[in-house]
């Protein structure tokens, strides 16, 4: 399981994620969503050990990954968003190494490449080197060399972008499958209606602060009317978020929307961001921005 | 089947592979990775090939003589063994220790783009991979890249020696292990470097690291001025050779590795088996302890320094408007506005790019440190006509640095449009005029530097006012005429998958540029230049020590030495213009 206990990150006098309470359990599909430069690839760079949080841990299966990053990884499997492969390998050679990293004994590792490659459709290509390979192909093949160890854990960046309606099926039916197995799925995403359809819970990241964890119908309650659509909520609540977080602090209104690689601005220090403020207080409060709006 | 039980009850884990499995996985991609790329550059790359066979071949051997030359020199000219000894050891002394010196930089430079800044990295490190064995692939990668270069560089001096002074079969059996075994030390003292410089330069504010790299440069140049400082009338006496070698005696202390393999590599080649072996010995141990020592040291710390650089994120970058963006948008008549934005979007993304300037930059200085420095030479003293030759040569330097330029920066431009082309392609530009900015542009990059080069060399050296003229206009010939091929074959041969532009330098097009760019020059320089410094000689009895009176020449010399130029000129907008016409026939047709 991933639990994130009070994880806050800065980058130099800016902050990226601020005092985020997480935590997914086995068998459960966490869908991320937030709005470009929300912390969103942030969180998931702590996730994996790629960024080791400032404040507050972030832990798989027990493991901290900023301290122990080698029991972390080898529970975890991983596809980014801008996914790297070695070009002069094929896909085969690819797996092989990947395998290898991970223990698989030779045997096993034959079988789970044969396994991915019938499950992912590469038998066409698998051998080809990837330098050649579309975008699709690529998405693939990280998907394959993600999941070949069988991970508890398996996070996924943007994981449908690109992909065509086929490969977008597959990838929606293996993330249900994986968590139907037992794996915590921790998937970040833009696409709202991927997010409706097959996530068990859902977390909305905004400027670094989680404000919202929970369910589809969770989400739906926050609306007095029951016909709004899930991305029109979402705009709301981000919206709404920021005019809250604007009126609290002036000087939330004239932040630029951070990037991966030049997070936000956020002076807040007081800001309770806990999962469970973020079903009760932060609820609360939205709630009544959204019923304001929808009196006048 | 092997599996574990991991800390949290239920999960079910592998073991990771032992240190020796894992060391297996990397040694096996990395020769799968190397044997496909000799496949392909033995399929696509062909001519790439034989050029970097020819050409390194052309240059080893001409290093080779020189050495063999110079030692042939010492073993004439000075009867005293002892003496000729002496100097070999100082001259290896220096060779290697430069070299060391310029490896740990080199390498340091490898190892923080390989730890910190590749993807290759940063894939790794979400893998269950020892830190230990990500920091040794890297290592072993920048040793591979640095002994090729090391050796090449080394063994024309080495086995130039080893000819003169007839060496000892045992020589020749530990050259290479030497060389290698050596080549690891300023590696790993680099590594140790690049760990040192990651840990603690993000923290420093950039003007105390600014004011570090100035001091360190005026130290160099302080340095190397020191050494090569000589009073005028001491040159080639006893007394100058012992200041000399009295000035490099640093390279003679006995804890270095240069002196160690020096002196191992002379022993050797005297015949000496325990010294010779012994010295190899004393590298290698020194070499694996380095080794050892290194990746216990980023075993510790590598990640805590990962996550202080990628904590220190990236700072915002203003994009500030320069003068030439003004003067150019603004005060250029009678050039269209769509080829003025396009010129300043070229500009203003070349500015943007350290990469692209700084390697030019750093040519430019080191051409303007030697010309400067010229006159210390004296060859007055010895051949006044000698100044016309060196003279002559310098403009070739500049021309050949412009053509390697051109080839790496100019010949690129219109494939780096890449994906990007369709704007250009909707917009109402025809497509030769896209090609015709970027030939402005490439002008406006070239002409300044190289002329004022140029100019600067021919000052320092006091050639006549025919020799500036000619060298002027040679240099002008070689700035439109370049920058016309690279443009025109770029135009030729786009290739927009790429996004790097040394990788699409180094492709076939890239290639057929250069080679192209070189017989240019040659031509060029033998019509626009090379005349006037004849002219000179022939008409100068006396300037050359084997030319006494005024020399008459046959017709078709008189022609060349008269209409040279002329043919310079008329080759020069031969070759450019068709090279550029098929270019923007090419282009105009290409569909994307």
């Amino acid at each position: 399981m991933i639990v994130f206990s009070d994880v806050t990150k800065r980058f130099g006098p800016k902050t990226a994620v601020e005092h985020l309470n997480l935590s997914i359990p086995r068998g459960e599909l966490f869908a991320f969503l937030g709005p470009n430069g929300a912390g969103k690839t942030t969180t998931i760079r702590m996730l994996v050990g790629l960024l080791r949080p400032n404040e507050g841990t972030v832990a798989i299966c027990g493991f901290n990954t900023a301290t122990q990053p080698r029991e972390a990884a080898r529970l975890i499997g991983y596809v980014p968003d801008q996914p790297y492969l070695y070009d002069k390998l094929s896909g085969r050679e690819f797996l092989e190494f990947v395998g290898q990293l991970r223990g698989l004994p030779l045997p096993v590792l034959k079988d789970r490449i044969d396994r991915e490659i019938e499950r992912f459709g590469m038998s066409e290509f698998v051998d080809d080197l990837t330098e050649t390979y579309s975008h699709g192909m690529r998405q693939r093949l990280v998907f394959a060399s993600a999941v070949l160890h069988d991970p508890s854990v398996l996070i996924v960046d943007e994981p449908m972008v690109g992909l065509d309606p086929k490969s977008a099926k597959l990838v929606k039916d293996l993330l249900k499958s994986k968590a139907a197995e037992g794996a915590s799925v921790f998937m970040s995403t833009h696409t709202l209606s991927i997010a409706e359809e097959i996530a068990d819970r859902i977390g909305i990241i905004h400027k670094g602060r989680l404000i919202f964890a929970g369910s589809v119908e969770e989400l739906r309650a926050l609306r007095a009317s029951d016909h709004a659509s899930l991305e029109e909520i979402f705009l709301e609540l981000t919206d709404e978020a920021a005019t809250e977080l604007s009126q609290s602090d002036p000087a939330w209104a004239s932040k630029d929307p951070p990037s991966h690689s030049d997070p936000v601005e956020q002076p807040h220090s007081d800001w309770k961001n806990s999962e469970i403020l973020a079903k009760t207080e932060t609820k609360e409060v939205l709630g009544r921005a959204v019923e304001e709006r929808s009196n006048t | 089947m092997t599996m574990t039980t991991g800390n949290v009850e239920g999960i079910c884990i592998w073991d990771l592979p032992s240190q020796q499995a894992e060391a297996r996985a990397f040694r096996q991609v990395w020769l799968r990775m190397a044997r496909t790329v000799v496949k392909q550059a033995l399929v696509t790359a062909w001519l790439r090939i034989w050029l970097i066979i020819l050409l390194g071949g052309g240059l080893w051997l001409g290093l080779f003589w020189v050495f063999a030359e110079g030692f042939q020199f010492l073993e004439t000219a000075i009867p005293y063994s002892d003496l000729v000894e002496q100097i070999i050891r100082y001259v290896f002394g220096t060779f290697f220790m430069a070299l060391m010196v310029m490896l740990i930089v080199s390498a340091a430079i490898l190892l923080y783009g390989g730890l910190f800044r590749s993807p290759d990295t940063l894939f790794l490190l979400t893998q269950p991979v020892r830190i230990e064995r990500l920091f040794a692939s890297r290592l072993f990668d920048t040793v591979i890249l640095s002994s090729w270069a090391f050796i090449i560089l080394s063994s024309p001096l080495l086995l130039g020696f080893a000819l003169v002074q007839e060496a000892h079969v045992l020589f020749y059996v530990l050259m290479v292990p030497y060389l290698i075994a050596f080549v690891y030390i300023p590696c790993c003292l680099g590594a140790l470097f690049c760990l040192i410089v990651a840990q603690h330069v993000p923290r420093l504010k950039s003007f105390l690291v600014v004011t570090a790299i100035i001091c360190l440069v005026v130290f160099a140049v302080i340095l190397l001025n020191w050494i090569s400082w000589l009073p005028r009338n001491d040159a080639l006496t006893v007394e100058w050779l012992q200041n000399m070698l009295n000035r490099l005696s640093v390279t003679q202390f006995r804890l270095l590795p240069s002196w160690w393999l020096t002196t191992g590599l002379m022993s050797a080649a005297r015949g000496n088996i325990v010294d010779g072996v012994m010295f190899l010995v004393v590298i290698l141990a020194n070499a694996m302890g380095l080794h050892a020592l290194c990746v216990v040291v980023a075993g510790k710390y590598y990640r805590t320094v990962f996550f202080r650089l990628a904590d220190s994120g990236r700072k915002k970058r203003n994009a500030h408007t320069g003068l030439v963006d003004h003067l150019l948008l603004h005060r250029v008549p009678r050039v269209a506005p769509a080829i003025r934005q396009l010129i300043v979007k070229d500009i203003r993304l070349f500015r943007r790019d350290p990469v692209q300037w700084s390697q030019l930059l750093i040519f430019i200085g080191l051409l303007i440190f030697y010309f400067v420095n010229i006159r210390r030479m004296y060859y007055e003293q010895f051949y006044f006509a000698w100044m016309n030759l060196i003279s002559f040569l310098n403009v070739a330097v500049v021309a050949l640095l412009l053509s390697t330029f051109t080839t790496r920066f100019i010949y690129p431009l219109i494939s780096l449009e890449g994906p990007r082309f369709w704007i250009l392609g909707l917009m109402p530009i025809s497509r030769p005029a896209i090609v015709w900015s970027k030939v402005a542009f490439a002008l406006c990059l070239c002409l300044i530097p190289c002329c004022g080069l140029v100019f600067l060399s021919d000052l320092m050296l006091g050639v006549d006012a025919l020799v500036h003229l000619a060298h002027q206009a040679t240099t002008v010939m070689c700035c439109v005429g370049l920058t016309a091929i690279a443009v025109g074959l770029g135009a030729w041969y786009p290739n927009f998958r790429a996004v790097s532009a040394a990788r699409i330098a180094s492709g076939f097009g890239g290639t057929l540029n250069l080679v192209i760019s070189t017989a240019f020059i040659i031509v060029v320089l033998g019509l626009g230049s090379l005349p006037a410094h004849v002219r000179i000689v022939a008409e100068s009895p006396g300037l050359l020590p084997t030319v006494t009176a005024r020399v008459e020449f046959n017709p078709l010399v008189v022609a060349w030495l008269n209409y040279g130029p002329l043919g310079a000129v008329v080759f020069t907008i031969v070759i450019g213009g068709i090279t550029l016409w098929v270019g923007l026939q090419h282009f105009r047709r290409l569909e994307f």
